[in-house]
């Protein structure tokens, strides 16, 4: 049987289309870069999980009425009983040094990966789903999976086999386009929810001043800043529509470093307005741990303080 | 083993799964939410309109001044927990929302800080946001959902 004309036409085509992507996805990358986001994503982990210990096991005293489930925890029908939970949690900030070092880590990475997942999983189980540690699970899990502990770790003093080549590439390109498909997501969101009236009503600013109103009458902190710029409704049409840009724009940030770099800017200074309008705190991207996939970050000083150094390192990509 | 690192496959069907994963909410009703592969709605229902309900605790000592309960004595210390618990409390019913007064009531009585408080009550508060940061915080509409006494040995 022979092949229609503008099939073995388009081959060739597809399948150079197909090596060109491969080859982007797979471009090499030096370990010790996979090595820095391990350390940083999981040190970042270990310091949250021990910071929000007490509130992680605070679920203990839920009533079992208010159990949502939600993600891997939709497997249960009724809350863990309470020495599962805090084992669950103990086993997170057991294993988050040992994935953050490189221990053991064909075990030590998926084993933190799925405790994290669960845990995190758990906490948003009861009524209200958090958006503010969605991205450090994503990159725990890409981490946990691939061959991060490589370099900089305690596996990497023990002899062994070397990495078969291309191995520490292809996850940051992964972290870089989970990173940039979560901000997508977020914009794709709006206009499915409220349409272009997100950009051109008073949907932002009711939303602040509702946002900012609650907080106070729960007792809680809220944003003097929001407080008093609800009063201006025109600031709020192009704030709103930057934020949507900066959402659906984020693939430019593959075009090249430098639009990486503007982009992330651009992101982390977004977070910080939420953070000043409405007392919202994400922490993983405003300490730009969330954004660090997009940079050479095994040229950071704190390894050389640390005592870490690399092989001779290429110029970021 | 196609999931093994080292495999050729393996970068491909990892970032396969993890994409189809993240992006999986395009594909679900939009609002539908999860965890860690949400769809982030947080902010994108927008408010048409500036009118507000929130349900809240008012802890009231005897000279009838009343202040709000901190999300840490109603859920913990997150306060859109504590905006969930209550919000589900009311939407329970007045048995619910009685058993969560109480609850709530108790905690106050074990706190020195709240020495004072003989009573709370469970409020739905209707506001106008804009009006109330011009100046005025007066509620248009205020519905008691329930009342109860903090106990005192």
């Amino acid at each position: 049987m022979s092949v229609p004309v503008n099939m073995s036409e388009r081959t060739p085509r597809l399948r150079a289309a197909l090596t060109t992507v491969d080859a982007w996805f797979r471009r090499d990358a030096p370990a010790e870069r996979l090595a820095a986001l391990r350390m940083l994503v999981g040190g970042f982990a270990t310091i949250y999980l021990t910071a929000r210990v007490v509130h992680l096991v605070s679920f203990v005293d839920f009533p079992a009425r208010n159990f949502t489930p939600v993600g891997v925890v939709s497997l249960l029908s009724a809350p863990l009983p309470a020495p599962l939970v805090i084992a669950s949690v103990a086993l997170s900030l057991i294993l988050a040094p040992a994935f953050t070092l490189g221990w053991r880590f064909r075990i030590t990475g998926p084993a933190f990966a799925a405790a994290l997942l669960w845990v995190l999983s758990y906490r948003n189980s009861w009524g209200m789903v958090f958006h503010t540690e969605n991205l450090l699970v994503l990159h725990v899990l890409v981490l946990g999976l691939t061959r991060s502990a490589d370099a900089w770790s305690l596996d990497a003093r023990r002899p062994a086999a070397p990495p078969p080549p291309g191995a520490h590439g292809w996850p940051v390109r992964l972290l870089v386009l989970v990173t940039l498909a979560t901000y997508v997501l977020a914009g794709a969101a709006k206009l499915r929810l409220s349409g272009l009236s997100w950009v051109d009503s008073d949907l932002l600013r009711n939303y602040i001043a509702y946002d900012n109103l609650r907080k106070l009458e729960l007792g809680d902190f809220h944003s003097p800043i929001g407080a008093a710029l609800v009063a201006h409704g025109w600031l709020f049409p192009p704030l709103a529509a930057t934020s949507l840009a900066l959402e659906l724009l984020a693939p430019i940030a593959l075009v090249g470093p430098r639009l990486a770099r503007a982009w992330a800017l651009a992101a982390w200074a977004f977070h910080a307005g939420v953070l000043a309008v409405m007392a919202i705190f994400f922490p993983y991207p405003l300490f730009g741990f969330g954004f660090a996939p997009l940079f050479a970050v095994e040229r950071l000083p704190l390894w050389r303080w640390l005592g870490l150094r690399g092989r001779d390192l290429p110029a970021p990509p | 083993m196609a999931l093994d690192p080292g495999r050729a496959v393996y970068p491909w069907l990892l970032a396969a799964v993890m994409l189809a994963l993240v992006l999986r909410p395009l594909a679900r009703p939009a609002g539908a939410d999860s965890f860690p592969f949400s769809s982030y709605p947080m902010f994108a229902f927008g408010r048409p309109s500036a009118l507000t309900d929130v349900h809240h605790l008012v802890a009231f000592d005897a000279a009838g001044a009343g202040r709000p309960v901190p999300p840490k004595l109603v859920a913990n210390d997150e306060v859109l927990q504590a905006e969930a618990t209550l919000h589900r409390a009311v939407r329970g019913g007045r048995k619910t929302s009685a058993a969560l007064c109480k609850q709530v009531a108790a905690r106050l009585a074990d706190d020195p800080a709240w020495a004072d408080i003989v009573r709370l009550d469970l409020l739905s508060d209707r506001y106008d946001a804009l009006v109330y940061f011009a100046g005025d915080t007066t509620p248009i509409r205020t519905k008691r959902r329930a009342r109860c006494e903090v106990p005192r040995a």
